[in-house]
């Protein structure tokens, strides 16, 4: 049997885990650091990715395209967001929303997700395997590619937005000289504080709250602007 | 730093660390597992995500000035950017210019860093005598003996042939002194 627990990590941050192994969704840390269930199983079963895999599973094989659709639509750009993460990449990240997606809506036509209502951890489990397979040169995610690309629908995703980069870099002018440099060192290429408070001298905490206090003032900024602009 | 995944939401800066691989194992698993469920987290990130592409296009529109860092340079090296660097002694100067293809212009001036605790950077024009430019607080490695600076090169790319002084100044509680002065002949 697993349990739920918080942990605060080096960083900081406190994270959920299950003792045992595996994750599930039900649970949040609180403030004290213990562990709320913030979904029951029935909630979850109740939720539109489990009904959509369900009426997935339980049509003939291929026969519920409305219900592969709209599945596909809430989970894809989740998908899409794991690969950013952990790919670096966005046409890798693509491809992997692609992989994943058509994997899952394969194992649900054939009756071959044991819960269907657990349809979400099934996809997170492939984007995890997915991604270690990627990391690995694996050639499966084509050949999978090449057989469900055609099916698959690819309007109504929700995409990060593009943001007009004058108005960033306006906004970047109006910072303070530390906030600039870090947010730059930062995002240029992903930097964690640890690298980049070696390179410029600071403690990985403080170029944290830096980076922070940045985000938060370029964040209002663009945004006053964006409104500003409409 | 306190809790930052709580009341079923993960706060922004917890998605910040998580984006840039500040969380540990535990922390990107649990935040991972979170917005495969969370469209509401998964909408903050996309923000993180957007601010973060919209730094990098502004940099790399030659929109922003920055003191940078060398490993810093060395990543838009590695990334295949033309990057142009000028070394500049303690109080020397240099002549420079834009050569056809540079995406980036580096400026390093060495500079006696030890024991200091805050720098500022004034910057003067000849174009525009009366009017100097002043950082406050520029961040630099007290171990090092270089502050290096990125101009923003949509503003260089504009200028004809000019002189260019950059003065760092050491402040503290008695005061500022000058650490250096640079003085760059730019050929336009």
């Amino acid at each position: 049997m697993v349990e739920p627990g918080c942990v605060v990590n080096g960083a900081g941050v406190t994270a959920i885990f299950l003792r045992g192994g595996g994750h599930r969704w039900p649970y949040a840390c609180r403030v004290d650091g213990t562990v709320t269930l913030t979904a029951n199983d029935a909630t979850l079963a109740d939720s539109p990715e489990a009904q959509l895999a369900r009426a997935i599973a339980a049509a003939p094989d291929g026969g519920a395209r409305d219900a592969e659709a709209r599945l596909y639509r809430l989970l894809a750009p989740r998908v899409r967001r794991y690969g950013q993460r952990h790919l670096r990449d966005d046409h890798a990240a693509d491809d992997l929303m692609q992989h994943v997606m058509a994997l899952a809506i394969e194992k649900l036509r054939a009756g071959q997700v044991d819960e269907p209502e657990r349809i979400v951890s099934f996809v997170l489990g492939t984007c995890r395997l997915s991604v270690i397979d990627l990391k690995r040169g694996q050639q499966r995610r084509d050949e999978l590619l090449q057989r469900h690309a055609d099916e698959l629908p690819l309007a109504d995703l929700h995409i990060a937005p593009r943001l007009d980069h004058l108005r960033v870099a306006h906004c970047l002018e109006r910072l303070a000289e530390r906030e600039r440099a870090v947010l730059v060192l930062s995002f240029y290429d992903d930097q964690s504080a640890d690298a980049v408070g070696r390179s410029l001298g600071l403690s990985a905490g403080n170029v944290r709250v830096i980076r922070h206090r940045g985000l938060d003032k370029l964040r209002r900024c663009v945004d006053a602007g964006a409104r500003k602009a409409a | 730093m306190s809790v930052n995944i709580d009341a079923g939401h993960v706060e922004r800066d917890a998605l910040l660390d998580y984006w840039l691989g500040d969380t540990d194992a535990a922390a990107t698993e649990a935040i991972d597992a979170h917005l495969m469920h969370c469209d509401a987290c998964g909408a903050r990130l996309d923000e993180v995500i957007a601010l973060a592409r919209g730094v990098r296009a502004a940099f790399d529109h030659g929109e922003v000035q920055a003191i940078v860092s060398a490993p810093f340079v060395e990543r838009l090296q590695a990334a295949g950017r033309q990057v142009h660097e000028y070394r500049v002694p303690h109080n020397g100067s240099v002549v420079c210019a834009l050569a056809p293809g540079d995406d980036q212009l580096i400026s390093r001036l060495d500079a006696p860093l030890a024991g200091v605790t805050r720098v500022d950077a004034e910057f003067a024009f000849s174009f525009a005598p009366d009017s100097v430019e002043r950082m406050e607080d520029i961040p630099f490695d007290p171990a090092g003996a270089e502050v290096l600076f990125a101009p923003k090169m949509s503003f260089v790319r504009q200028l004809s042939t000019h002189d260019f002084v950059v003065r760092l100044l050491a402040v503290d509680a008695a005061g500022e002194r000058e650490l250096g002065r640079y003085t760059f002949h730019h050929q336009g």
